[in-house]
C-alpha cells in the first residue's frame, strides 16, 4: 500500500508502481522492504519510505537493480518512475543476460521460501477466520429474521 | 467487468470470458491459471539469479504499462495476484484480481483507501471494516479452496 494511500491524500496509477517496487524488492531480496510487528510503526516506515538494502542479502545484487527499486519506492508519487520509464531503466533494458546470471541469489531464495511459507500460513488462517465469521453471521441472521445487516 | 473486458487484448492479464448476473448468483467465467501462484513457482527452483528476476519483472511492468496506458489503476498488486497460466512456462505470468481496479479520469483523482494490508482498511473503515474483511477473505477462500469448478479441457472455470 503506497504512502499516499495510507496518508489519505488523492492518488492515481502511480500507487501501482509503489507496489511493483515492493514486489521487486521481495523478488530480489527474498523478504519485504517494510517489516514491523507493530502496525503503527510499520505504517510510519511506509509513510517515510524507510527501508534498507541489507548487505547480507543485497551484496550480490546489482546496482542497476537497486537503483530501479529506489526509484519505485519513492515516497513522492510524482518522482516515482512510471511503468514505461521502468521498462527503459538500465536493469531492464540495458543489463546483459550474462552479467545478470553472475548474480546468484541462493541465500535470497531461502529467504523467499520463508516469506512465502509465512504468507501462505496467514492466508490459511484468514480463510478459517472468515468461514467462522460467516457462520456466525448466518446463525445470527437465521435466529433473528427481522434483523438487517447494514453493509 | 467493464475494466477487465477492456484489457482483454493483453497477454499478461487474466481473461474474462463471460459473466452472468442472475437473481441469486453472480457468475464469472475466467481463464484457468494452471500454474498457480508465481511465488510458489519461484520457491520451487533450485537455482535463482537476477536474470530470472528481471524476466519476471519485465513481464509485470509490460502488463502494468498496458493497464496504465488505458488509465486503469489495479490498486491491489501483490504476490497473491500474480498467477501463472502454464504448469511449465515460468514466463506465462498474468495479473489477476481486478476487484479494486478503477479508471483514472484525471491525475490524483482517486480517493478510496484500498489495497493491502486489509487491516489498514479495517481500522479506518470502523464498523464496516469487519464485514469488509469477511468479504475479502471469503473471496480468497472461495478462489483457493472451495467453489472453483469446471473442466480443464475448456480452459475456463466458473466461480459460483
Amino acid at each position: 500500500m503506497a504512502p499516499e494511500i495510507l496518508v489519505g491524500t488523492p492518488y492515481d496509477e502511480s500507487a501501482d508502481m509503489w507496489s511493483v517496487g515492493v514486489i521487486l524488492y521481495i523478488l530480489l531480496g527474498g523478504y519485504p522492504p517494510f517489516i514491523d510487528d507493530n502496525q503503527r510503526k510499520l505504517f510510519r516506515k511506509i509513510r517515510k519510505g524507510k527501508y534498507e538494502f541489507h548487505e547480507e542479502y543485497w551484496g550480490p545484487v546489482s546496482t542497476d537493480a537497486k537503483n530501479l527499486i529506489t526509484n519505485l519506492l519513492c515516497v513522492e508519487a510524482e518522482r516515482r518512475l512510471t511503468a514505461r520509464e521502468a521498462l527503459q531503466s538500465n536493469w531492464i533494458a540495458l543489463a546483459s543476460d550474462e552479467s545478470l546470471e553472475q548474480h546468484d541469489m541462493g541465500a535470497n531464495l531461502d529467504q523467499l521460501r520463508k516469506f512465502n511459507g509465512r504468507r501462505k500460513f496467514r492466508a490459511a488462517v484468514a480463510s478459517v477466520i472468515a468461514v467462522n465469521k460467516l457462520q456466525n453471521f448466518l446463525a445470527f441472521d437465521t435466529f433473528q429474521p427481522g434483523c438487517h445487516v447494514n453493509w | 467487468m467493464a475494466i477487465l473486458s477492456a484489457l482483454r487484448e493483453c497477454g499478461h492479464i487474466i481473461r474474462l470470458y463471460d459473466f452472468f448476473d442472475e437473481p441469486d448468483h453472480f457468475y464469472l467465467v475466467l481463464e484457468t491459471m494452471y500454474g498457480g501462484e508465481l511465488f510458489d513457482r519461484i520457491v520451487q527452483k533450485s537455482y535463482y539469479n537476477e536474470k530470472d528476476a528481471r524476466k519476471t519483472c519485465k513481464v509485470l511492468l509490460e502488463a502494468i504499462d498496458y493497464c496504465h496506458e488505458r488509465r486503469v489503476a489495479h490498486r491491489d498488486l501483490k504476490p497473491e495476484n500474480l498467477l501463472l497460466r502454464s504448469e511449465t512456462d515460468d514466463s506465462s505470468i498474468k495479473i489477476a484480481d481486478f476487484g479494486f481496479a478503477k479508471v483514472v479520469k484525471s491525475p490524483q483523482s482517486l480517493k478510496t483507501q484500498c489495497g493491502t494490508p486489509v487491516s489498514a482498511f479495517m481500522r479506518r473503515a470502523g464498523g464496516y471494516g469487519d464485514k469488509f474483511c469477511v468479504i475479502c477473505s471469503l473471496i480468497h477462500a472461495i478462489r483457493d479452496n472451495l467453489g472453483i469448478c469446471g473442466t480443464r479441457n475448456s480452459g475456463r472455470h466458473t466461480l459460483r
